[in-house]
Formats: structure tokens, sequence, C-alpha cells
């Protein structure tokens, strides 16, 4: 299993995101990608999940072009998550994580008992079980960005593009979706992360993608990439650093 | 409430709404002389009644009512907008504008509803070409467009109602707020109706994937582009029926789903045929109110379903547990 970027050309309104990247993800890997605000973390994101076309090259996996994928086929295998999707469904959260299984649905017969069984299991591991009946716009933010994760986890895919899925989220779901994440890198899953926490990066991913301000682009093994030098050049802010218990920590330090 | 009960009280209630539509009218019949007239194809009074004047208008009503709802729910989807309805992407401004000029001019009845669905398809062809980008990512300049051609229509309208005199202005009138008196095409509204409900029933999973979101919907394999042209244009073709059966009737087409919503239904597999049966029954019940409330007076269609709607609306909504 492989998702793979050949000269991608990537611009949205006019600005260059990204120029003749080349880059293939592995089963197993967890990609971090980082940069500023309004770099082109969502926009790469989007290319790379086939959402949006590149100004030239173009996106694989395993080997076929991703428009050439047919499209219920290719969402078994590659699920997203995106920012602020959640706008105007009336209906319940079991229905909306139900929404993941749809690649597997039969057009007559509708959800199989086997669908509701993965988005039941899908909103367990959410912790959200008892919320399950509630209308989804009764939530709160952090509950429906934890609804949107279940409704990715319920699509049982082995390529998952996730756009800041922390945002919204208290420290222990946090830690509690990463884990997650975690676990389906351990089944050879490949793993393609938006994120801002650098603790989360060191600690689950283990490629990173760096989207600089400048345009330039640096991606490769996280031990490598994750400097002290690098982050402040990414994030164009000095930052202090400590290590505590092996992990390094960064704070902004004016 | 579950849906299978929900479906029974409305098949119940279009059997009564239908039931009572043909006992109502001018000459009294009882429910035995309404059944024996139905089964007979006979000469008398009463079954010239029941099968010249009685029954086709309530097929019309019923018609006009589910094409109303569906016509709702099926742009409530697309523009994934609470307040979309039937009217709102400026087809009835058009086939307003086309009917009103018609009549102006003095045509006859035939003219005036080909003028009225020449007026549609202009507008349909319009909007759709003015503001539907591929793969846009918010469908506001669609809905946009539309909401500003039925201004300019809006307009004209008013302009056409100033040239007229007399007893032009009460037609016009009556065209505007709703009237099944003169329907239409009432074959081809069934026809429409349930071949679009048959599909917008089984395509049910891409409505709901929709309303999640235009790029989750892509990610989750539907494709978007086609859906919203396939979903624009049967709305369009649901609402050009509807109106060639009863011209502009308001408050249906916006209030049917939410009805239904309220009662806990928004999966479109329940939504969409149990609004149809709703708006069916509903303009049926509102129909015959109108043609018996001030006999031999018929009062538009359109006044009644927003007199009845309104409270129930009302209710409904206030009753509603937050």
């Amino acid at each position: 299993m492989i998702l793979q970027a050949q000269n991608l050309t990537v611009a949205i309104g006019g600005k260059v995101i990204c120029r003749d990247l080349n880059v293939a993800i592995h089963a197993g890997e967890c990609w971090g990608v980082l940069g500023q605000n309004g770099v082109g973390k969502t926009t790469l994101l989007r290319t790379l999940a086939g959402l949006y076309a590149p100004q030239a090259g173009g996106v694989s996996y395993n080997g076929t072009a991703l428009p050439a994928h047919a499209r219920r086929e290719l969402a078994r295998h590659l699920a997203v998550l995106m920012q602020n999707e959640t706008g105007e469904f009336w209906g319940s959260v079991l229905e909306y994580v139900l929404l993941g299984r749809f690649p597997y649905r039969s057009t007559l017969f509708g959800y199989s008992a086997q669908d509701e069984a993965a988005a039941l299991q899908a909103l367990a591991s959410m912790d959200l079980a008892p919320l399950a009946q509630r209308p989804l716009i009764a939530l709160s933010g952090g509950e429906r960005q934890r609804a949107a994760i279940a409704q990715v986890l319920a699509q049982q895919a082995q390529c998952y593009v996730l756009d800041e899925p922390l945002q919204h989220l208290d420290v222990r779901h946090q830690a509690q979706t990463m884990q997650l994440f975690g676990q389906l890198r351990q089944q050879r899953n490949i793993l393609l992360i938006a994120l801002h926490d650098m603790l989360w990066v060191q600690r689950c991913c283990d490629h990173v993608l760096l989207l600089f301000a400048d345009g330039q682009v640096l991606h490769g093994p996280a031990q490598e990439l994750l400097t002290h030098t690098h982050l402040e050049a990414l994030y164009q802010c000095p930052l202090r650093e400590w290590v505590v218990e092996g992990e390094r920590c960064y704070a902004p330090g004016v | 409430m579950i849906p299978q009960r929900i479906l029974a009280i409305l098949l119940g209630a279009a059997g009564l709404s239908l039931g009572l539509a043909l006992l109502s009218g001018s000459l009294p019949l009882s429910p035995l002389e309404v059944w024996n007239a139905l089964l007979s194809s006979g000469e008398d009074t009463a079954a010239e009644v029941i099968w010249q004047l009685r029954l086709p208008r309530v097929l019309a009503a019923f018609a006009c009512g589910g094409l109303l709802a569906l016509s709702g729910v099926l742009l409530q989807a697309l523009l994934r907008n609470p307040l979309a309805d039937p009217y709102i992407l400026g087809i009835s401004g058009g086939a307003a504008v086309g009917a009103l000029a018609a009549m102006l001019l003095g045509a006859r009845l035939v003219v005036t509803q080909l003028a009225s669905f020449g007026g549609a398809t202009l507008a349909i062809v319009a909007v759709f070409g003015l503001g539907f980008r591929r793969g846009e990512r918010n469908i506001y300049r669609l809905l946009l467009t539309g909401v500003v051609l039925s201004a300019g229509c809006g307009a004209m309208v008013s302009v056409l109602l100033t040239l007229a005199q007399g007893e032009q202005v009460k037609g016009m009138l009556f065209w505007l707020m709703g009237d099944l008196s003169h329907p239409q095409g009432l074959l081809f509204a069934w026809v429409v109706l349930l071949l679009a409900g048959a599909g917008a029933t089984v395509f049910s999973g891409g409505l709901d994937v929709l309303a999640g979101g235009l790029d989750k919907a892509a990610a989750l394999g539907v494709a978007v582009v086609r859906w919203q042209m396939m979903l624009y244009f049967a709305a369009a073709v649901l609402t050009v029926a509807a109106l060639q059966l009863g011209g502009s009737i308001g408050f249906v087409g916006l209030m049917m789903p939410h009805a239904i919503r309220l009662l806990g239904i928004s999966a479109h597999r329940w939504l969409v045929p149990l609004s149809m049966l709703l708006g069916g029954s509903f303009l049926v019940l509102a129909d015959t109110l109108a043609r018996t409330l001030w006999a031999p007076l018929q009062l538009p269609v359109g006044i009644l379903t927003a007199l009845l709607g309104v409270p129930v609306m009302l209710w409904l909504l206030a009753s509603r547990r937050p």
C-alpha cells in the first residue's frame, strides 16, 4: 500500500503551495503536516485525498492515479477528516457517523447490521455511545469533532488523511484520539495528519512534511527534520526548548 | 416517533382527506353514492360529478402537494439551507411573469399555461447558467442568483398587475396565490411525482451524505457535481409540474419537510416519502376547504395552506423539546 505524489504542483488563488513535490507514503507510516495558518496544509491534504485538482503532477494510490479510481471504491480505502464540516446536518449523532459507511451501503437496502455495528463501535471508541440518539447540532464543539472522527473511523479505510483532528478536543480526548491513530498505524495503515502540537508530532509521527511560509517544502524522517532551527523558521517565531524525560517541549520564547 | 408509525398515520390521513374531498361539494352525496359512482362509469349525475369534477381536482391537489414537498426536500438538500423552497430559485417568478403577461394580453387558458411553462424554463436555464460552477465548495452563488432573479420577477409581476384592469387583476391574483381550479398536465404531474419520489427514496443515501458537506460527500464517494445537477433539474421539473397544476401555492414546499423533521425524522429514506404524503394530504384538505368554506365562492388555495399551516407549524415549533 502506497500513497504517492509525483511532480506535484499545487496552487490556490494564485499562491503556490508546493512545486514538483515527490513524496511516497508507505503502509504503517504516520506523517505529520506542519506549517503556519494559511500556508496551505488543508489544500495540500485535499489534493493528496483527490478532492482538489493539482496544477501539475498527480497523486496515486497503489500505483493508480486517484481520478482513475472508482469513487466509492476509493472511499473504502481512503478516509478524510475535514475541518468544520458538520454544518447543516439535521440528524442524530448515530446517523451522522453512519454516513462513514456510505461507501459500503447498498443502494436498495440501505445500511446493513454490519454498518450499524461499525458505526456504534466507532462511537464507543470516541466516548459518544450515550449521545448516539441526540441531534448532532445539540453537541458541543469538542463532541462534534469527536463525532467527525468517529465517522472517519467507521469508514474502516487503510489510508487516513486528517486535517487538524485535535481541534476543540480536551486533553483526555486528544490522548485517546492519538492513541487510536497509533493503533491504526500499528495495523499497517497510512496516516497523514495536520497538527500544531509539537508534542503529539514527536510522539506519533515517524515522518513530517514541513510547509514553510516562503514556499519551501521539506519532508522526511521526523527525527532528522524536527530541529529547533527548522521549527523556528517554520513558524517564524523564536522558540524556547526544554527536554523533559526525553521529550522536547516548545514554547514561544519572546 | 418511529417512522413506520408516522407512515401508517399519514397513509390514514391521506385516505381520510381524499374521502372527505370526494364527499364535499355543492351536490350533496353520501359516502355510498360516492363509492358507487367511483365503481361505475355510468352517465348519472353523481358519476359525472365525481369523475369529471371532484376526482381530477382531488388528484391534482394531492399531486401538487406531493410535488411541492418533494421539490422542497431536494432543494433543501442541494442548497444546504433550511429556508430553501421550490420558489427560491426563481422558477415560480419566471412562471408568474409568463402567465401574467399572457393574461394581460388576453390569451386563452392554454396559452397562459404555455407562457408560464416558458417563463419557468427560461428562469431555470438562466439561474443554472449564471449561478452554477462545477466544483465550487459552497453553493451560495446558485442560491443568490435565484433570489436575485426572483426579486426581478417580483418587480415585473408588480408592473403587470399595475397595467392590468378589472377582472384581469382577479385572475392574476388567483394565479399568484395558487389555485387548483384549472389544473393542467395531471398525468404528467403524477408520472413525475411517482418517478421522482421513487428515485429520491432509492438514492436517499446520497442526499444524506450531501447534507453532511460537499467535500465530505466527495470523500465518501458521491459524484457531487452530477448529484447537484440532477437535484437542480429534478427540483425544477417537479416545481414546473406543480405550477402547471395550481400556480404558485406557498408554504407547502418549505414547511412539509420541516414538519416531518420536527417529528424527529431526518434520514432522507423516510423524509422523502413522508413529506410527499403529508404535502399531498395537506393540500387536498386545504383545497377542499378553499372550495367549500365560502361556497359557491372559491378562495385561492394558497390562502388556506397558510391559514391552516401556520398555526400547526407554530405549535410544532413551540412544543418541540429543546
